[in-house]
């Protein structure tokens, strides 16, 4: 399906089915939920959600991937008990203001760094590196690029303690 | 060669160990005030104590800048810029104020490809290496600032301003140790002479008051060791100075076509007349003790403006209060000057401002212009007991300049054997 539509290859695909096997209604919510933990899928992203069922029905549907307002539910992979949404919005908001001096109110889940904020590409890197210590996690070079907004700064660092 | 573009300068900013801003700076360098301080009481002190480092400098004493630049900049710009960036910064708005460009600037009345910068460092941005050479050491690559070269570059300071002032002409950073910033003006002169700029501001600065320079220079026997009060310790040319102390701080000058400065209705403070570069070849570190390049150098400044020496009214030194240099330098204006050398109301104000390195020649330009602009001298401190080998009418008290067309001279010169002096004229 994916040659027949000629699909870019920055197009990704879910092939949970590999692992996850025949979970018949459940699929799309399992294998779109894995994709946003992955970061395969990010808030704002376009997503194709098609599914033929008995008798062969057939459905599709263009949604957008929703800004993740809160932590993703199965915390029992990580014993401390994980930051909110929130709680993370507002750490990052004190450093951009220590970094580039964006009032803490502006720095909201839906504003772009660079367009919104006008953190320019080496602020950005201090704020990757500052954010790396104040929450424990890593943020890859290749990964920085995908940061484009602060919730999705805010979602990687959510995935990366629920993975922790 | 014939000339047809003079070159005057019509903006003045500082920011020194004796004050902020010029006017504060001018104050006490008329009153006689010093601005050497011992380091344990300034705020950077504590945060070498935190690092471990400083306890056994064998100096204790700088000539810290009086106002903190921190406190000047908005704090998110501040944090981009290393210290002598800051300085640079603060000098130059005051220097585009004083000239009144801002407001053309504003209006889009000034072509920014007719303005240059030329704005010098003796080391460039130490303190930020350096700190971020402690955090690699402590906390691994990953948290080395990505502003690190950007902030420690040599011509920081002059792209710096650059930005602020829209300045598309040639931005230069000249480096030659402690003559950097009489060197700057002297480009920038040329600069504008050529016809390659109409507005240059020129300057210097320098941030290395930290223990890895202090222990350097102090341990190729630079720095005075004396322990005792710090405003007495420089002393040029007196006979128990001992080595400079180090100062901090930054210089601008508004230097303009004259073409360009009347048009506009400019005021003008002084006319650049002539400069002379040269180098020694005769050691890395020490000054040729015969002064050759020195002389040369002044020579070639007063040739280039045509300048009878016996205009020549007042000498802001390059003299450090280092025991060679101070004698040698005496030597040169006796070369120069003739007998006309001991007329002459010659100063160093580094007894005040110590020695700014690649800022000294900048600020002591300030400091020259505005002693030709007020016709008032500025003193020479510690001065109490003249070295015998020196003869020469140094002013121990602000001294009044005489009236009529005079030129002051301003002399610098750096490690490496670098030599740079400029003349500058009076206006009516």
């Amino acid at each position: 399906m994916a040659r027949a539509m000629k699909l870019p290859p920055r197009v990704r695909i879910a092939r949970d089915i590999v692992d996850a096997g025949n979970t018949s209604a459940a699929s799309i919510p399992l294998a779109l939920e894995r994709m946003v933990s992955d970061g395969d899928a990010r808030p704002g992203d376009l997503a194709l959600l098609v599914a033929f069922g008995a008798g062969l029905a057939y459905a599709a549907q263009v949604v957008t991937v929703p800004l993740t307002r809160e932590a993703p539910a199965p915390t029992q992979r990580s014993r401390r008990t994980p930051m909110s949404t929130e709680e993370i919005r507002a750490a990052l908001a004190d450093i951009v203001n220590e970094v580039a001096g964006v009032d803490q109110d502006d720095v909201q889940l839906d504003k772009s760094f660079v367009d919104d904020l006008d953190v320019d590409s080496l602020s950005m890197v201090e704020v990757v590196v500052a954010a790396e210590e104040k929450f424990g996690v890593t943020i890859p070079d290749d990964e920085v690029k995908n940061l484009r907004t602060v919730g999705d700064a805010v979602a990687y660092i959510e995935r990366a303690n629920a993975a922790a | 060669m014939t000339r047809t573009r003079r070159v005057v300068v019509t903006g003045l900013g500082t920011t020194s160990p004796l004050g902020g801003d010029v006017t504060d700076t001018w104050d006490g360098l008329v009153a006689g005030r010093s601005g050497v301080r011992r380091l344990a009481d300034s705020a950077a002190f504590a945060s070498w104590a935190d690092a471990g480092i400083g306890a056994d400098l064998p100096v204790g004493i700088a000539a810290t800048a009086a106002v903190e630049p921190t406190e000047v900049l908005e704090r998110v710009r501040a944090r981009r810029l290393d210290r002598s960036s800051q300085f640079a910064l603060i000098a130059a708005i005051e220097a585009w104020r004083d000239a009144g460009l801002d407001g053309p600037q504003e209006a889009g009345e000034l072509d920014g490809e007719r303005v240059g910068v030329a704005m010098a460092s003796g080391i460039g941005g130490v303190q930020t290496l350096l700190s971020n050479y402690d955090t690699l050491r402590a906390k691994g690559a990953r948290r080395v600032s990505p502003l690190s070269v950007p902030m420690l570059m040599a011509n920081a300071p002059a792209a710096t301003i650059s930005l602020q002032i829209g300045a598309r002409a040639a931005v230069n950073t000249p480096v030659s140790a402690c003559a950097s910033g009489n060197e700057a003006i002297a480009l920038a002169t040329d600069q504008i002479r050529l016809g390659r700029a109409d507005v240059v501001v020129a300057g210097g600065t320098e941030a290395a008051i930290h223990p890895l320079p202090i222990a350097a220079f102090a341990n190729m026997m630079a720095l005075s060791k004396n322990p005792a009060d710090p405003t007495t310790v420089s002393r040029p040319w007196d006979t128990a100075r001992d080595g400079f102390v180090l100062g901090e701080g930054a210089g601008a000058l508004v230097l303009e076509s004259e073409e360009h400065a009347l048009a506009r209705g400019a005021r003008i403070y002084a006319v650049v007349l002539g400069t002379g570069i040269t180098a020694d070849s005769h050691d890395i570190a020490q000054p040729d003790p015969e002064g050759r390049g020195g002389t040369r150098a002044i020579r070639r400044a007063l040739e280039d403006g045509d300048i009878d020496p016996a205009d020549v009214a007042h000498v802001n030194a390059h003299a450090t209060s280092t025991p060679l240099g101070d004698v040698a330098e005496a030597g040169m204006l006796h070369a120069t000057l003739g007998g006309h050398a001991t007329d002459v109301v010659v100063t160093s104000t580094k007894s005040m401002t110590g020695h700014l390195l690649g800022g000294a020649g900048a600020v002591e330009g300030v400091a020259t212009v505005l002693a030709l602009h007020h016709r008032l001298s500025p003193p020479t401190i510690n001065l109490d007991d003249q070295d015998p080998a020196v003869e020469l009418d140094i002013a121990t008290k602000a001294r009044d300049l005489p009236h009529g067309d005079i030129v002051g001279l301003n002399n610098s010169f750096g490690f490496g054997g670098a030599n740079v002096a400029v003349a500058f004229g009076s206006v009516r």
